[in-house]
Formats: structure tokens, C-alpha cells, sequence
């Protein structure tokens, strides 16, 4: 009987006689014994069904933790992702743009252009 | 190696367990499982959600913590089931806030009085030879009414026969605490079956 020594005595045999009584009454019918006696069975031999709900929860967890990553990563990626392709884009303009021919119209204006360098070498 | 389950412990002045050798978990669950159930009904009154209260803490126990010394098995046993009552109290509370519109049901409905509901026929009998069986219907009755604290430090520490100590940690609290709850129990128990009491 466990120690009950820490009430007074008044509240020892209360107790006491309270306990009796409902364990005295701890009896189940027939029907109420036989299922629990089967979930005590399963819960003794079905290994499998914590270690799914425990293996559900990781995989939800898992699943979530990927979702809040992804949230929180795309994000901040994709503009990194759009400026860097605009600075990549305006660099090959820059590149292109040196590197092409020069329109005809340019040669037609050389020999003006020619004339304005001479005009201001002869002024200085 | 662990004491083999002998320990002033709820079960340690039952018949299933005279004997001195380590039980198996199989054995606990059986000599367990009754007053579990006993205690589910009580604070649900549903027999259907008592048992599922019940296969969960067998379950619990059975592979979370097997493999754990059988001596801390009462405790812990205790603990899921007080915890599976808890949650079972708190899920209600929530249906109760969200169908808010829906009638309550009703505790002394067509399947008769939670009392009734509780009290196993033939335990009933053994008592009416004593007492007409009218202690234990108002024990019970009693006990349904306690705040939810002091009925689990009365049934942790008196039904299953746990010590302060471990009826504390299943209650996650003060072994002060306990105490204080047990005694207002106690005390409040007394008053209600002040007829029935010499």
C-alpha cells in the first residue's frame, strides 16, 4: 500500500477507505473487458502504428520546413536572379555595341567631321 | 538492472502482482487497463471515447516506453492517461467554442445518469451488500465535480496509488502542490459524503 503517512490520520483513513471503494468497483462487464483486452493486444503487437504517425509527422514536417525555405529563399533569389540577368544583358549590349560595324551614315560624315578637327586644330 | 515491479506502486497489492519477479508489459497493461478505463469514464462518460483514451496510452506506453525500467511504468502510464483526459477536456472545450450554436448534450440523457454510466452493475452489487451502493454513486458523483486538479492529485495519488513524488511529476508540478490539491480533494470529498461517513 503506498505511503500515506504524510496526511494526519484522520485524512490517512479517508483515504484509505475512498480507495477501496473504487477499486473495489474497478470491475467492466464482459464485453468492455474482451475490447480492451483486444487494444491491449494491438497496442502490444502493432508495432508500426506510432512509428507511422511519428514518420507522418516528419514527413509533414519535413514538407513544411521545405515550403517555409522555399518562401523564404525564392524570394530573395529571384530579383538577384532578374538584376543579374539585366546587368548580364546590358553588358553584352555594351559589348555588342563596340564591336559592330559602323553604319554607312558614319562614313558619310567623316569628311565633315574631318573638316571640324582641322577647324579647331588651326584655332588653337 | 531495475527493481522487477514491486515497488509501493498502484499495483503492488494486487493479486496480479504478489509475486516477485519483473512483470512483463503485457501483464502491467492487463492489471492496469481497468482502472484507466475507470478513470477515462469518469471524466469523459463516454464509453467509446474512455477506450480510445485507454488505446492510446497502451500504445504509448507499449513503444515509447518499453524499454523503460517497469518499476517507472505505473507513473508513466498514469501520466498518458491523465494527459489523454486532459487533451480529451481541451478538445471539448474547443467543439464547444466552434458549434457554440449547437444544444450541449445533455449528462443525464436517455442513457441514463453519468453515475449510472460509471458504475459497473456488478460492482454495484458487491456494494449494495455493504452500502446499498450509494457511497460509491456519490463518491463518483463527487469526484465528476472536483476541479480538474484536485481530481487528478486524488486519483494519481489515492486510486492508483502513486507517491508524491511521482504524482507530481504526472501532474507536472510542486510536490507541494500535490499536496495542496489532494488535502482541498479530501476535504471537499468528506463534506459530500459527510451521510454516508461515520
Amino acid at each position: 500500500m503506498t505511503d500515506l503517512n504524510d496526511m494526519d490520520l484522520e485524512q490517512q483513513q479517508l483515504a484509505r477507505a475512498l480507495r477501496n471503494e473504487l477499486r473495489a468497483a474497478e470491475a467492466v462487464d464482459a464485453a468492455t473487458s474482451a475490447r480492451l483486452a483486444l487494444l491491449r493486444q494491438q497496442a502490444l503487437s502493432s508495432p508500426r502504428r506510432l512509428g507511422k504517425a511519428w514518420l507522418s509527422g516528419i514527413d509533414g514536417l519535413a514538407i513544411t520546413a521545405v515550403l517555409v525555405v522555399l518562401g523564404i529563399v525564392l524570394p530573395q533569389q529571384l530579383p538577384q536572379f532578374s538584376s543579374g540577368q539585366a546587368s548580364d544583358s546590358t553588358n553584352s549590349e555594351t559589348v555588342e555595341v563596340l564591336t559592330e560595324e559602323p553604319e554607312p551614315e558614319f562614313y558619310q560624315d567623316l569628311d565633315m567631321l574631318q573638316w571640324l578637327a582641322h577647324e579647331s586644330d588651326a584655332r588653337v | 538492472m531495475p527493481p522487477p515491479y514491486t515497488l509501493a506502486t498502484s499495483m503492488a497489492d494486487t493479486a496480479e502482482h504478489s509475486g516477485s519477479a519483473p512483470l512483463s508489459l503485457g501483464a502491467f497493461l492487463a492489471s492496469s487497463e481497468k482502472r484507466a478505463y475507470r478513470r477515462a469514464l469518469l471524466a469523459t462518460r463516454h464509453a467509446d471515447d474512455a477506450l480510445d483514451i485507454v488505446q492510446d496510452a497502451m500504445m504509448q506506453l507499449a513503444h515509447r516506453y518499453a524499454q523503460r525500467p517497469s518499476s517507472e511504468w505505473p507513473m508513466l502510464f498514469a501520466r498518458i492517461v491523465t494527459n489523454g483526459i486532459r487533451d480529451w477536456h481541451r478538445r471539448q472545450t474547443l467543439r464547444r467554442k466552434l458549434f457554440f450554436w449547437l444544444p450541449a448534450e445533455s449528462e443525464d440523457d436517455d442513457h441514463g445518469s453519468a453515475v449510472e454510466q460509471v458504475a459497473d452493475p456488478r460492482a454495484r452489487e458487491g456494494l449494495q451488500q455493504l452500502a446499498n451502493g450509494q457511497l460509491l454513486q456519490q463518491l463518483q458523483a463527487s469526484l465528476a465535480q472536483l476541479p480538474a486538479r484536485q481530481r487528478e492529485a486524488f486519483e494519481l495519488r489515492i486510486w492508483e496509488g502513486l507517491d508524491v513524488r511521482d504524482t507530481a511529476s504526472a501532474m507536472a508540478c510542486s510536490e507541494g502542490s500535490v499536496k495542496t490539491h489532494l488535502s482541498r480533494a479530501l476535504h471537499r470529498l468528506r463534506a459530500d459524503l459527510q451521510g454516508y461517513w461515520p
